[in-house]
């Protein structure tokens, strides 16, 4: 259902290419399934996304053969996760309470109420709970989202421009995304594509620590430590 | 106890298991291959599995929803169409993979070029379906289908659509695409209000200025 509001809203489930600059490609559509959308988004963040993260918790949480697979596997103590320049759920997994949102407020992320969630333990049943955590608290952001998002509003300012020439020079902006830190550096020379840019991959980043999260366990347990790293392996094989 | 959280999460998929059946009951067996049911099924109200039975059904397609882009042609009143593309070649330019090719077209006496292409190709293979042509068309004539099925048995040429396999007409347009359609039709009214207006301002001005010189010359 979040795939039908992304399919609806932008025009596409995955690449959704909404974003522009200067605004959005364009408004949110009226109806979605015969509903009206705003009831339809705000019924999903209030209603049933908590619910299927309850019922998530619910099916897995407590589960003998989870637990057992997953607590104290693949531990990654804090000072190690700093050190290979973690971030996101990994970091904060280990007892770091990192997050971009709060250390380097971007956007209107300082409008919401939401909370850091940290681990202490840094094993894969930590990774675990804090992305239950972080759902939640996503959750919760959605739902103040949808609460102040105001009815009407400019969309798009200025004039929509295919190649936008971006003045000479040399900048850095970071995200917090799913995985961690998500960062671009470019270099432009003034004309309309960048001279030089860099991608700071979170998911590759995180994944350099997997050979230290697998020492001293067995085969099977690498792929239980491979998958609460959770990467994107598109990002990774750039 | 040891297992009692095995058999909460086999409750929950037990749960989902019944939900089904209830659901079944509900619709009264017409739970699938019905429209309304499937708009139900997929919202907010859904319980029980989201399975869509695919190639019998299909989940509707939103409005917005953009997969390869088609050319617009007109039907004139004569039965001739009209091209909107005047093969500028701005979508091919903002094309991001560059899978857009054009075929301009010239004069076959003078050589000079007339804007209409006489060959169009979309390689949809390498196509993102990002929409960028369509947004940055200044003639509408090439925008997004809605038509997601093109599997094909062939995979030498039979994914390089040309300029016959891509040509559709305003009507198919207007009918996946109303509001955008009906968006773009009173901006193109109001433009030719606009325009006809700024013609008339500039005759009266024209006209003014010659009584203004004739007066003088008297």
């Amino acid at each position: 259902m979040i795939l039908d509001v992304f399919e609806a809203t932008a025009g596409s489930r995955m690449m959704c290419n909404y974003m522009r600059f200067g605004g959005l490609a364009r408004d949110f559509p009226d109806t979605l399934r015969g509903e009206d959308m705003v009831k339809f988004v705000s019924d999903l963040v209030n209603n049933r996304l908590p619910k299927a993260i309850d019922e998530l918790d619910h099916y897995l949480t407590e589960n003998e053969i989870v637990r057992s697979r997953c607590i104290g596997v693949g531990v990654l103590p804090p000072e190690k996760a700093i050190a290979y320049s973690t971030a996101g759920p990994l970091l904060r997994a280990s007892g770091v309470p990192y997050d971009l949102r709060r250390a380097d407020s971007y956007g209107i992320y300082d409008r919401f109420d939401f909370d850091i969630c940290t681990r202490q333990n840094g094993d894969v049943y930590d990774r675990y709970l804090i992305r239950v955590d972080e759902m939640r608290e996503s959750a919760r952001i959605c739902q103040q989202v949808m609460r102040d998002i105001p009815a009407e509003g400019e969309i798009f300012s200025g004039k929509p421009q295919y190649n936008v020439r971006v003045p000479a020079g040399e900048s850095y902006g970071r995200v917090e995304n799913p995985k961690g830190e998500l960062g671009y550096y470019v270099i432009s020379n003034g004309k309309t594509n960048p001279y030089r840019y860099h991608v700071r991959a979170p998911s590759f980043v995180n994944l350099t620590v997997l050979g230290e999260l697998c020492k001293g366990h067995k085969v099977a347990d690498a792929v239980v430590i491979l998958g609460s790293i959770d990467i994107v392996l598109g990002e990774v094989d750039r | 106890m040891y297992g009692t959280g095995i058999l909460k999460g086999m409750g929950v998929t037990m749960r989902h298991l019944v939900d089904s059946f209830v659901d079944d009951m509900r619709f009264l067996g017409q739970r699938y291959y019905n429209d309304s049911a499937m708009n139900i099924r997929q919202g907010t109200e859904g319980r029980g599995v989201f399975t869509v039975q695919y190639p019998e059904e299909k989940l509707p397609v939103p409005e917005q929803f953009r997969f390869i882009p088609f050319l617009l042609y007109e039907n004139n009143d004569d039965g001739s169409t009209t091209d909107r593309c005047t093969s500028c070649g701005i979508c091919a330019k903002v094309c991001p993979p560059q899978c857009i090719w054009i075929e301009r077209s010239s004069d076959p006496d003078t050589g000079r070029p007339i804007p209409a292409p006489t060959n169009f190709y979309i390689d949809i293979d390498i196509c993102m379906n990002c929409g960028y042509c369509a947004e940055y068309c200044p003639f509408d004539a090439i925008k997004m289908d809605h038509d997601y099925e093109l599997a094909s048995y062939d995979r030498t040429d039979a994914h390089i659509f040309d300029k016959a396999r891509l040509d559709k007409p305003v009507e198919y347009y207007a009918s996946i695409r109303p509001t955008d359609y009906l968006a773009e039709e009173t901006a193109r009214a109001e433009e030719i209000v606009k325009k006809a207006a700024k013609k008339a301002a500039r005759k009266e001005a024209a006209a003014a200025k010659k009584a203004a010189a004739e007066t003088e010359v008297n």
